[in-house]
């Protein structure tokens, strides 16, 4: 077993880390729970040795009696990946994609000496099987690129477990996955921990995913350890005003009221859009492939409308066509009775009645603008720019909680909320009766997230404008729209009222997608006003 | 200090050739356009610190004179370069996988298959040996490298969610290219020209070594050097002074342009704290 002692962390004279005690219980699993900045990650780090340089650490982790803080960097070389395994969040960058998922398992088995190549391709030919990729369907000889994020981080769980280590450190394992794949990875997680009687340190932010999932929590902030014990009595208690903040936010539910009037806005009509694939062979006919195959729905004035689906569903496709980025091969899109075409020519009338807001707050602005300028570049819509446009821009940066004095200053010197409070910002200069939010709030921390639904919830009832918001994560849509549109394989598989959707889905794949949404046991909650 | 010590190491060396040509402008310690046999060959004195060569010519003042010729040269094939292939490589990307992008890329490609020096051997052959026609010869080949450079550049950019963004303000793909885009892959382009800054001064004095460069009486340095060839072993100080000008200038430049990645790439600045 694992246990850290009063655990320290300096980086550069930065507090980072500061008395970080707790036990990792061998056969269960562990949940570390808390927002970006926490330091959970780099506790993790620590335990692996893996820590930047400049830093200072003090306090022990202990693995079976022995400091990890003191071994020696070649000693911690044997442990790595053989008593203690990591997976990570991003499966699309974890693994070496020039070679085979075979390989890859293999070679963990033989750098660690513990296996001849062919002793280890049986290895990892059997833990692949185990974490759901049977030879039969997934040859060892495939590239990371022929599978998909999941698949991935099967392939990545297998590489951490290929050596049966005590302590298996999954860092945010699901974080990147579609709710039904993060379903599936947390299974196979648990099931491993039960076969391998291993320790699993699950670090997330989710705390419905640790509340389904972990036998002990730990909730961190500011680099401390605010609280733990047993998953069950520390939800049914929560001794720690900061972890009650988490709960409410992550169940937080703006106040709103459904106000779309029957006027429609936006109609989609047999909306059709195909991409070219690969030829098949030199000769062979590039094929076809259809992202959005017949999508049809209308957007009242002033609606909040969810669009949910999982990756590759074809809601981004949809998204760039509403917004005119990219053109349909059939059907139509018209907002305000105003057909939209795509392409430089489109109406800048049309155009200005639209905005966006993306879903990363670090790759939505141009790093070398001031706020000034960038929230004022949608004012290129209009026919002159404003002569108060200075007195908009400080008013819509205002509107979003942002002060106007911040004009002047440049994208980085703000968090990610606040970034994505001028984002908002922007997509409100030009009064749009439209606001699409891609995914807008999935990158945010938990309590930043409420803020920002709050915010919008408030715009939408001073400005009246309609929000069509595309997400992946059912529990927001569920508590921000007024109707919602199920998407798969790019055609609406179901719609309706957002609440009978939810109470009773017609369709299989809802019901799926509801069923995997990970969410805290409802009676664990009674009792409580948070 | 911002910077490595190669940034400033590198800068200081260009720096002391390009005062020595720009001083050359105004003053020089004699003139290199006047024989004086008498005074051939003589070794480095307080008249001549550097010495004299077989026309009695002052080596210092033919330095100094070289490097503006180089630099001069180096500098307009530099410009041409970036002139057209800065253009080029953005509307290849704004138009990516179009014919435009095509067209753009498959001529850089012609370019790149041809021999440089040879072709510049045949544009002065053609249009007769001359400090203009080696300058035109060297730009042409930097035009691809910049497209190259620019298109890799402005493609990775065009992903991102704020040209998006920008898209959706309604921007077109020229006010793009120029207000997100350009700014945003200078640095890049700064590093290159700086490389290709070095590749110039070297194909300058490549050319002029075989007489295809700056014509008599403008001294270059790869003609001093050219011309020092029989007298290496009597006078070798003749021949090795300008090569030690050219490998100065060209390592100074190197220096500064690997300096200048690291201070710009906002990756490599990351990686050292």
């Amino acid at each position: 077993m694992i246990r850290l002692e009063a655990l320290s962390l300096d980086i550069h004279d930065r507090e980072i880390l500061r008395d970080v005690s707790l036990d990792i219980a061998p056969g269960k699993v562990t949940g570390l729970v808390g927002e970006s900045g926490s330091g959970k990650s780099m506790t993790a780090l620590a335990i692996m040795g893996l820590l930047p340089r400049g830093s200072v650490v003090s306090g022990r982790a202990l693995l079976d009696g022995g400091d990890l803080l003191a071994t020696p960097e070649r000693e911690m070389c044997r442990l790595r990946g053989n008593r203690i395994g990591m997976i990570f969040q991003e499966p699309m960058t974890a693994l070496n994609p020039v070679k085979t998922i075979g390989a890859q398992v293999a070679e963990t088995l033989v750098v660690h000496g513990k296996a001849r190549r062919a002793e280890a391709w049986e290895v990892a030919r059997e833990r692949l099987a185990r974490v759901g990729l049977p030879e039969e369907r997934f040859a060892l000889s495939r590239y990371p690129h022929e599978l998909s994020g999941g698949q991935r981080q099967r392939v990545c769980i297998a590489m951490a477990v290929a050596l049966h280590p005590e302590l298996l450190i999954a860092d945010e394992p699901t974080t990147a996955l579609d709710v039904t794949t993060q379903a599936q990875i947390l299974d196979l997680l648990n099931g491993l921990v039960d076969e391998e009687k291993m320790s699993l340190l699950l670090i997330t932010h989710d705390l419905a995913v640790v509340a389904g999932t972990a036998d002990h929590v730990a909730v961190m902030q500011g680099g401390r350890i605010v609280e733990q014990g047993p998953t069950e009595a520390l939800f049914r208690t929560m001794a720690h005003p900061y972890t009650r903040k988490l709960f409410a936010a992550s169940s937080h539910q703006p106040e709103r009221m459904a106000q779309g009037e029957d006027a429609p806005l936006l109609e989609v009509r047999d909306a059709v859009r195909e991409y070219r694939t690969a030829r098949e062979g030199l000769l062979g006919r590039p094929g076809r492939f259809r992202a959005v195959d017949g999508v049809s729905f209308t957007l009242g004035r002033g609606e909040s409308l969810g669009l949910v689906g999982e990756s590759g569903c074809g809601k981004s496709t949809l998204t760039r066509a509403i917004l005119g980025l990219d053109t349909l091969q059939a059907g139509a899109i018209r907002l305000g009775g105003q057909e939209i075409h795509a392409g430089p020519h489109l109406d800048p009338a049309i155009r200005r009645r639209m905005q966006v807001v993306f879903q990363d707050p670090y790759g939505s602005f141009n790093p070398r603008w001031t706020v000034e300028r960038l929230v004022a570049e949608p004012f290129h819509l209009m026919d002159a720019r404003p002569e108060d446009m200075q007195g908009r821009v400080a008013a819509a940066l205002t509107d979003v909680g942002i002060e106007p004095e911040a004009m002047g200053r440049y994208i980085h010197e703000f968090s990610g909320g606040q970034r994505q409070r001028i984002a908002i910002a922007r997509a409100l200069i030009t009064n749009p009766d439209l606001i699409v939010l891609d995914e807008a709030v999935s990158a945010l921390d938990v309590r930043v997230r409420a803020q920002i639904l709050d915010l919008l919830a408030r715009l939408q009832a001073e400005h009246g404008m309609a929000y069509l918001f595309i997400s992946h994560d059912l529990s927001v849509v569920r508590r921000v729209t007024d109707r919602v549109l199920v998407m798969r394989a790019g055609r609406i598989v179901e719609q309706g009222e957002t609440d009978a959707v939810f109470a009773e889905p017609a369709h299989a794949y809802t019901r799926a997608l509801i069923a995997a949404t990970p969410r805290i046991p409802a009676d664990w909650q009674g009792g409580r006003d948070a | 200090m911002k910077g490595g010590p190669q940034l400033w190491i590198g800068a200081g060396l260009t720096a002391v050739f390009v005062v020595a040509a720009l001083v050359s402008f105004v003053w020089v310690p004699h003139d290199v356009t006047a024989l004086a046999i008498a005074e051939k060959l003589k070794p480095a004195s307080a008249t001549y610190p550097l010495g004299t060569d077989h026309f009695g010519r002052d080596i210092l003042s033919m330095l100094m004179v070289g490097a503006r010729t180089s630099i001069a040269v180096a500098l307009v094939a530099v410009g041409i370069g970036m002139g057209a292939g800065v253009p080029l490589g953005l509307l290849a990307a704004a138009n990516r996988g179009s014919l435009i992008d095509e067209l753009v890329m498959r001529g850089n490609d012609l370019i790149f298959a041809f021999p440089s020096l040879v072709i510049a051997i045949l544009i002065t052959a053609v249009f007769g040996p001359s400090a203009l026609n080696a300058i035109l010869a060297i730009g042409i080949f930097n035009v691809p490298v910049f497209a190259r450079v620019t298109r890799g550049g402005a493609l990775s950019l065009w992903t991102l969610d704020w040209i998006l963004a920008a898209r959706v303000a309604g921007k077109g793909r020229v006010r793009i290219s120029l207000e997100h885009i350009l700014p945003n892959i200078l640095n890049l382009l700064i590093v290159q020209g700086t490389i290709q800054f070095s590749l110039g001064i070297l194909a300058e004095a490549a050319l002029s070594y075989v007489g295809l460069g700056a014509q008599p009486p403008t001294p270059s340095w790869g003609r001093m050097l050219a011309d020092a060839q029989t007298m290496i072993y009597t006078n070798p100080s003749l021949a090795i002074l300008p090569g030690l000008a050219i490998v100065g200038m060209v390592l100074g430049l190197n220096l500064m342009g690997d300096g200048l990645r690291d201070l710009l790439d906002p990756r490599v600045r990351r990686a050292r704290g």
